[in-house]
Parts: structure tokens; C-alpha cells; sequence
């Protein structure tokens, strides 16, 4: 009968950690989920993309700068151990994401403040790895510009690491607005949210770590007597015909 | 006009109506989808005249053999111009347009469901619009007068504009006009062999990327969380589903340029080897080891599913016109939903068509050979369900119609020529002539700018409260259907005679200039068509028209609210039971009056009729219009701020530049860190904003 008139206020907009749902006015999303989750999804699925393209490129290039016997390579820059501890201490970063969200899910802000600081600290942490791993390999001479190898390893783990910095700004962000008694129980989903980008970011490292690391990479000096003169010899000729073509 | 939608019963008045603001701030601040919808609209169609003045400065110089009215250097930058601006600032903003202005109504929305990030999408394309500009704005004055020396010194043997030239010339950035084609295909785009015209257009790209997926994250959502209550997937009006279907098309298909864009800078900033297999050492040539067929790839990628961001919704248009002046509900809608979807599907796997000609092994080409064939299968079953929606209705022509059913009638051309190209021996014949000009112009061209115009006398009295003069409109569409058909077909012709694209000019020997003059003519007839669909608009904006909500007698919801809408859209959210929710209404229960015996299942026709029969009706929905309190979100400036502080991160980039005097002072370190505060003022402050 009648009732079955809906009225609505406006579809009231879901950005920011100011905003609470389930008040009066906003009308249940059709598809039952929140919509700013929906969103968060959505940008997931982009950045699955990113990180597709980016990892692609790398497998691509993956064994190049060894058979144009272009050093440094890989073998002789990765530290498997010391990126193995940076990795773990990622992994666990999302344990301490968990234990944050199901803090706020059953109003224990304490608990909420700790395990957002946990999370920060560890995603710090391994962004300061990374740094320092870095200035590493810059030091041994793997730079930008080097070969397609340090092109394409700084550019996608690079990326990653912008990734993990601005997880770690959002998570200061939640953690001061927590601090000022702006994040309450009915929040939980800004937390959420913030969470679903935290575990994103560990497990694309899970993959960028195990193609970009743990997959071993072929000898420099065995293959190299092999692949190299081919492609070699092809790439000089054309460059030969490009360099005939330049107007100097 | 019956409907639910708009129930029939006097307005209470509710406390504070939401009110449309005026004034320069009230646009600069405004989250209203239909505001938005509106800029975007006549941003793009500015935007189109510039795009079109860029076509026929092209047709000029090809008008006969050996002619000289641009140099060979303006015209790499006028066909590079002409087609990003045509693909990034036409064809996808004027269908972002109509996003914005009817999925909302379509589905009983009072907006989309993130309004202020619409807000940005806009701010942002506008601002990616403007950089990708700057140098072709600087460069046409010269281009002009060029022109104008050339045509006085043969006309009268006056050299009185002598030197206007030279000195155009020398504005800033006009001779910083990208000229590597409208896919700047590496090496072409790396520091070795170009200047920093590319800057402008691969940040420019960048920002437009940002904001269509901006806004397709937007529209998605909105989609899927924001329909009325009653309306399932399978009750949208189909307009909404290519909506859908080309948002997630563009969250899929973008981050694969953004990525080689992002490539590209670093190539060209940091000194990477993505895609220069070469590189000048200390005056050496060197081996790099980076690859230009992965700019190819990855373009690709991007590139072939954006043909169809760019067709779908013109197809989800023409669905929604069809029907309406065929007085018949879509044939086989859940198939053209399926047709959506697959084409979308099979758009990921087919990018290497573009290539065949690039030395890809065998395998790879018949697999791309073979998914290109593919697509055609879905895209057929469209046009037999336009076709089967015109059968045995009772057809009437307006505009509206003639110019969706020029799509159904052009489209079957750009779509066979194209399922030519998917045959690896035609399209290695056919590669990089004016064969494949023809093929894509009929496809954007009469396939989605066709649509658009069609869109755009469709729902211009939805817009604007106003319905454009028919007259005009049928002149228009003739004076485009023959000059575009002048235009491009013979281009078939030129093409399989072995014309190439890009050549700046052709000999008389050659035997092209027969069909290169015609052409010209009616590139000439269709900017005088243009002309005249201004001349309508204009016109239109001088009368005073009282234009019904539902003039055409229409189906879906957006003719269920006043034309033009309120700000709020609907006072009270309509409750779907139909597809074809408006023509249920108004038809169904009319035969069902008649004593079809499935009547008495629609609660809705209860809930309708109770309004006028029962004073029961009117108090309860007033006590629920009252208890709503219409409310709308508040307009925002941190939209506005965000975008200019991401465009000027870029800015700073590209006058970074030691060409420009104190470019490397100001550039980088000043302006990109003015526009890394501004972004982030924008962002915080956004965040912190009360939403309503």
C-alpha cells in the first residue's frame, strides 16, 4: 500500500572520516555495501592494473641487462635476507591492521590507537628499508640510468614503496584523528577502508617479492656467451641504421 | 502524464527548498551532476570547434597536389592536435557529459554518490584539456597568418602582412606544439629526437587520465549502490548499462597508459631505458637495452578498449532513441546487455591488430586475427536489435532519430571495414594508409559523434527546458550525413590505391588529387553543418518554450522530472516495477483496465492511483516528503583547489625547461612545490569538510 512511497533525503556523500553512515537520511546503498568500500574496491582493481603493467615490464626486462652484458646485475646487487626480514616485517604489518580494525569494531579505542600506531610503524620501518636499500645499490652502482635492469627495478619497487608511504600518512592521519575522539565505533568502516588498501599493498609485495627476488636469475657469465651475440649483433644493426638516419 | 515517478499531487512545502545558486562562484563550487553535466558539455563542444578547425586546416593543405598552405612541420602538429583533442577533449568528455546528466535520472538518484569527486573529475579534465592546449593555442595565430601572407601575396602580389609571420612565430611555446601523432610511439617521444612539446602532451594525457577514472570509479558506484528501490540490474535503462560497462572498461584499460606515461617521464627526467633502445654517452651511441615495442604494447593495451570507451555509450544512446520513435520497448535488451558486456570482454584481447605489421610471430597474429574477427559477433547482434526495434513500429523521423539511425547506417561501414582489418594480409596492405582513416572516422565519427549530436537534440529540452528547432535540426543532419559521407568514404578509395597517412602533401603524378579535392568540399560541408546546429542552439536560447517533462513520451525516469530538473531531481524517490517504467505507467494499465487478468500483481498501480482516488495517499506521501526534508550535499571549492594543485605539479615540469628564461628557477622547485601545498590543502580540507 501506501507506504511502499519511498522517500529519501539526498544521497548524501561518502567521502571523508567525518562522514557516518546508517543515519537517518541515507538510504541503504542497492547493492549492500558502503559505498565508500565499493570505491575503495574499485581503485583496487585500477591499481591491480599498475602493478600489472609495472610487474610485466619488469618480467620483460628480467633477464635483459645480462645477456646485452649490461652490469650490474641482479645476482650480484639483491640481498635475499635482508629483503626477507623488510618482507616479513610488511606481512606482519597487516596482522596489526586486523587486530586495529577489530579494536574499533568493539569500541576499544586504546586498542584501536595501538595497533594503528603498530601498523605505521612497521609500514615505517619497511619503507625505511627500503631507502637504505636503495642508497645500497645506487653505492654499488645499480642507478636509474645504469641498465634496463635499474630501470625497471627502481620504477616498480619504487612505486610500491610511494604505495606504502601514503598507507602510513593515512594511517597517522586515523590514528591523530583517533586521538581527538573523532573516529567512534560507528567509523569502524574509515578503518576498514584504510585496511583494505594496507593488506592490497602487502600481498602485490608478496608477488613483487617473489618475481623480482626469489626467482633465480640466470648466470651472467655462462648465458651471456650464448643469448648475447644474437640479440647483440640485432641490436647494433639497428642502431647502426637509427644512427644513419639521425640528422647529425 | 501518469507516472509514479512524479507522483500527481501538489508539492507540500517542504522547509528550505534547495535552490540552484548563480553566479561565477556557484559554477566554480557546484557538485550538481546536472551543472557538472552542462560544463563538461560546453567545454567539449569548444573544444570540438578547435578540433574541427584543426580538420579542415589538414583538408586545406591536402585540397590539391604539392600545396603549401602549412608547412610539413604544423601539419604533424595539426593531425597530432586534431586527434588527441577529438578522442580526449570531444568524443570522451561529451559522453562523460551525458553520464553526468542522465544516470542519476535514470536510475531515481538525486545525484551521484560521491558529487565533490564529480566536481574534481570535471576541474581536472578541464585543467589536463588546457595543458595538452597551451603550445596549438599560441601556434594557430601564426598558422593564420600565413595563410593570410600567402593568400594576399597571390591574390593582390601584397606583402603588407610581411613578417606577421615570423613574428608569431616567436610566441611563447608556438613552436612547442606536439607533432609525434596522437600515440606517440617511442622512440619518436624520448629526449634524443624530440623537445619538450611532448611534456605538454604526456602530462596533459595524465591529468585526463586521472579524471576519467575519477569519474568512472564514480559512476560505477553510483550504479551499482545508488538505483532506486525496485530498480534490479536487469530494469536499468540500457544507457545506464553502457555507462557501466564503459566505466569499468576505463578503470581497466587507463592504468596501462598512465603507467607508460609515467615511463616515459622517467625516460625523458630520470635518465631510465624503458623505451630507447639507444642512448647518446658522451657522444657515442650506446645500447640501452630498452624496447620501443613496449610503448606499443602498452598503448595498445589502453588504446583499443578506448575505441570502445568511446563507442559504447553512443551505442547505449542510440538503444535509448530507437525505441522511442519506433514506439516499441528495445528488442532483446538483455541480449544488448550480454553485447555490452562481451564486447567489453573481448576489447582486453585485441590490441595486437594494431601491430600486425610491427614483426610479431606467427602465433600471436592469428590469435589476434582471430579475437578481432570475434568482436564482431556482439557488435552485429546490435545492429540487428536496432534493427529488429524499427520492425513493424511505427516509425517517426525527428532529428533525434534520423541522426541515431545515421549510426546504425554508418557504423555497419566502419564496422566491416574494420573486421577487414582483423584479416593480417588486408591490413598489412591497408596499415598506415587513408584506408584506415576512413575506417576509423566512420566508426567516431558516424558511429559516436553521430550519436552524440542525436543525444544532444534527444535531451536538450531535458538540459535546457528547451527543444531545438527541427527544421534546423533536419538541415543539419543532412548537411553532415553527405558532407561526412564526402568526406571519408572516398578515403577507401585513396587508401587501397596506396595514399599514406601523415604525408603532409602528394604529388599530381600520384593520381590522388580527384578524390583529395572532394573531400575537402565536404569537410567544408560539414563545418558548415556545424555552423548551423550553432545557429539552431542559439535560436533556441532566444525563444521562450514551455517544454512538457516527457515531450517525446518517453520511458525511462528522467522524463518523469520537470524539464529542466530541480536541483533535488525527484522530491520523491520513484519505486521501479518495469523496464520501461514511464510506458508501463501510462500503457499497460490502460489494458489492464481493459480486464487483463495479470493485473492485480502490481502493488505499484495501488500506490499510483491512490493519490487521485483517496486523500489517504496525498497525506501520507506529504508526511513522508515533510519527514524527508529534501537535503542536498553543500557545494565545495576543494574540488576546484585539488585539481589546480595537481595540474600545477606538472606546470612546474614542463617550464622546468632550459629554453624558457628562468624556467629551471621557477619551475620545478617553485611551482610543482606550490601545486604539492595546494593539492594537499585541497585534499585535507576536503576531507574535513561537512559533506551535508
Amino acid at each position: 500500500m501506501a507506504t511502499a512511497i519511498t522517500v529519501e533525503t539526498a544521497h548524501g556523500e561518502g567521502q571523508g572520516i567525518h562522514e557516518g553512515h546508517g543515519h537517518a537520511g541515507h538510504p541503504p546503498p542497492s547493492a549492500g555495501v558502503d559505498s565508500r568500500k565499493l570505491l575503495m574496491w574499485l581503485f583496487l582493481t585500477s591499481d591491480t592494473m599498475f602493478f600489472g603493467t609495472l610487474i610485466a615490464t619488469y618480467m620483460m626486462y628480467r633477464d635483459r641487462s645480462i645477456q646485452l652484458l649490461t652490469p650490474p646485475y641482479p645476482n650480484d646487487i639483491f640481498d635475499i635476507p635482508y629483503t626477507s626480514v623488510s618482507a616479513f616485517v610488511l606481512l606482519m604489518s597487516s596482522l596489526t591492521m586486523v587486530l586495529a580494525l577489530a579494536s574499533i569494531q568493539r569500541g576499544n579505542y586504546r586498542g584501536l590507537r595501538i595497533w594503528l600506531a603498530a601498523t605505521a610503524l612497521l609500514g615505517g620501518i619497511f619503507v625505511g628499508g627500503q631507502v637504505f636499500e636503495f642508497t645500497t645499490f645506487a653505492h654499488e652502482g645499480l642507478t636509474l640510468s645504469s641498465n634496463v635492469f635499474g630501470s625497471s627495478f627502481y620504477v616498480l619497487t619504487g612505486f610500491h614503496g610511494a604505495h606504502v608511504t601514503i598507507g602510513v600518512l593515512w594511517l597517522v592521519a586515523l590514528l591523530v584523528v583517533s586521538l581527538r575522539g573523532g573516529l567512534p565505533k560507528e567509523k569502524a568502516m574509515s578503518v576498514e577502508i584504510a585496511g583494505l588498501y594496507w593488506h592490497f599493498v602487502d600481498i602485490v609485495w608478496i608477488i613483487i617479492f617473489t618475481f623480482v627476488y626469489l626467482v633465480p636469475y640466470p648466470n651472467p657469465v655462462k648465458e651471456a656467451t650464448e643469448a648475447a651475440p644474437a640479440a647483440f649483433l640485432h641490436l647494433v644493426s639497428l642502431g647502426q641504421q637509427m644512427l644513419a638516419a639521425l640528422p647529425f | 502524464m501518469a507516472s509514479i515517478a512524479q507522483p500527481r499531487i501538489e508539492a507540500p512545502v517542504i522547509t528550505a527548498p534547495p535552490v540552484e545558486g548563480t553566479g561565477l562562484w556557484s559554477w566554480l563550487t557546484t557538485i550538481d551532476h546536472k551543472r557538472i553535466a552542462k560544463l563538461y558539455g560546453v567545454t567539449s563542444f569548444i573544444l570540438f570547434l578547435v578540433g574541427g578547425l584543426e580538420a579542415l586546416l589538414i583538408r586545406i593543405q591536402l585540397a590539391r597536389p604539392q600545396n603549401d598552405v602549412v608547412t610539413a612541420q604544423r601539419y604533424n602538429e595539426l593531425f597530432t592536435m586534431h586527434g588527441t583533442t577529438m578522442i580526449f577533449l570531444v568524443l570522451m568528455p561529451l559522453t562523460v557529459a551525458f553520464f553526468n546528466l542522465l544516470v542519476p535520472l535514470q536510475i531515481g538518484a538525486r545525484d551521484v554518490a560521491f558529487p565533490r569527486l564529480n566536481a574534481f573529475s570535471y576541474w581536472t579534465f578541464l585543467l589536463g584539456a588546457l595543458m595538452l592546449n597551451i603550445p596549438i593555442l599560441f601556434a594557430l595565430p601564426s598558422i593564420f597568418a600565413g595563410m593570410a601572407e600567402t593568400a594576399l601575396l597571390n591574390l593582390f602580389g601584397s606583402t603588407a602582412l610581411g613578417g606577421l609571420q615570423a613574428t608569431l612565430d616567436k610566441l611563447p611555446f608556438a613552436n612547442a606544439v606536439p607533432d609525434q601523432g596522437w600515440y606517440g610511439y617511442a622512440p619518436l617521444t624520448e629526449r634524443l629526437f624530440s623537445g619538450h612539446q611532448i611534456d605538454f602532451w604526456a602530462f596533459g594525457l595524465q591529468l585526463l587520465g586521472i579524471a576519467s577514472m575519477v569519474g568512472a570509479f564514480n559512476f560505477i558506484v553510483t550504479i551499482i549502490n545508488m538505483r532506486a528501490p525496485g530498480m534490479t540490474m536487469m530494469r536499468m535503462p540500457i544507457f545506464c548499462w553502457s555507462t557501466l560497462v564503459t566505466a569499468v572498461l576505463i578503470i581497466m584499460a587507463f592504468p596501462s597508459i598512465t603507467i607508460a606515461l609515467f615511463f616515459l617521464t622517467f625516460d625523458r627526467y630520470g635518465g631510465t631505458h624503458f623505451f630507447n633502445a639507444f642512448n647518446i654517452a658522451d657522444g657515442t651511441l650506446v645500447s640501452s637495452g630498452g624496447d620501443p615495442m613496449l610503448w606499443q604494447h602498452l598503448f595498445w593495451i589502453f588504446g583499443h578498449p578506448e575505441v570502445y570507451i568511446m563507442i559504447l555509450p553512443a551505442f547505449g544512446i542510440v538503444s535509448e532513441i530507437i525505441p522511442i520513435f519506433s514506439r516499441k520497448p528495445l528488442f532483446g535488451y538483455a541480449v544488448m546487455v550480454y553485447a555490452l558486456a562481451a564486447i567489453a570482454f573481448l576489447g582486453f584481447g585485441v590490441w595486437a591488430h594494431h601491430m600486425f605489421t610491427t614483426g610479431l610471430a606467427a602465433t600471436p597474429v592469428a590469435a589476434f586475427a582471430a579475437t578481432s574477427m570475434l568482436i564482431a559477433i556482439p557488435t552485429g547482434v546490435k545492429i540487428f536489435n536496432w534493427t529488429g526495434t524499427m520492425w513493424g513500429g511505427s516509425l517517426t523521423f525527428p532529428t533525434a532519430m534520423l541522426f541515431a539511425v545515421g549510426l546504425v547506417s554508418q557504423f555497419v561501414i566502419g564496422g566491416l571495414s574494420g573486421v577487414m582489418h582483423a584479416v593480417v594480409p588486408i591490413d598489412t596492405h591497408q596499415n598506415d594508409s587513408y584506408f584506415v582513416i576512413a575506417h576509423f572516422h566512420y566508426v567516431l565519427f558516424g558511429g559516436t559523434l553521430f550519436a552524440l549530436f542525436g543525444a544532444m537534440y534527444f535531451w536538450w529540452p531535458k538540459i535546457y527546458g528547451k527543444l531545438l528547432d527541427e527544421r534546423l535540426g533536419k538541415l543539419h543532419f543532412w548537411l553532415t550525413f553527405i558532407g561526412f559521407n564526402l568526406t571519408f568514404f572516398p578515403m577507401h578509395f585513396l587508401g587501397l590505391a596506396g595514399m599514406p597517412r601523415r604525408y603532409h602533401s602528394y604529388s599530381f603524378e600520384s593520381g590522388w588529387w580527384f578524390w583529395n579535392a572532394v573531400e575537402t568540399i565536404g569537410a567544408l560541408i560539414i563545418g558548415a553543418a556545424v555552423l548551423v546546429f550553432l545557429l539552431n542552439i542559439l535560436r533556441t536560447a532566444q525563444e521562450k518554450q514551455d517544454v512538457p517533462a516527457n515531450p517525446w513520451d518517453a520511458a525511462t525516469l528522467e522524463w518523469a522530472t520537470p524539464s529542466p530538473p530541480p536541483v533535488y531531481n525527484f522530491r520523491i524517490i520513484p519505486q521501479v516495477t518495469h523496464r520501461d517504467q514511464l510506458w508501463h505507467d501510462k500503457y499497460d494499465r490502460i489494458l489492464e483496465a481493459q480486464g487483463r487478468p495479470d493485473a492485480a500483481a502490481d502493488a505499484i498501480i495501488e500506490i499510483d492511483q491512490l493519490p487521485q482516488s483517496s486523500p489517504v495517499g496525498v497525506a501520507v506521501a506529504e508526511e513522508q516528503a515533510e519527514l524527508g526534508n529534501i537535503h542536498m550535499p553543500n557545494p565545495s571549492f576543494y574540488p576546484l583547489v585539488a585539481a589546480i594543485g595537481l595540474f600545477l605539479l606538472p606546470v612546474g615540469m614542463v617550464l622546468n625547461n632550459p629554453h624558457i628564461p628562468l624556467g629551471s628557477f621557477i619551475g620545478l622547485p617553485v611551482i610543482t612545490a606550490i601545486g604539492i601545498l595546494v593539492l594537499l590543502t585541497g585534499i585535507f580540507g576536503w576531507s574535513f569538510e561537512p559533506a551535508d
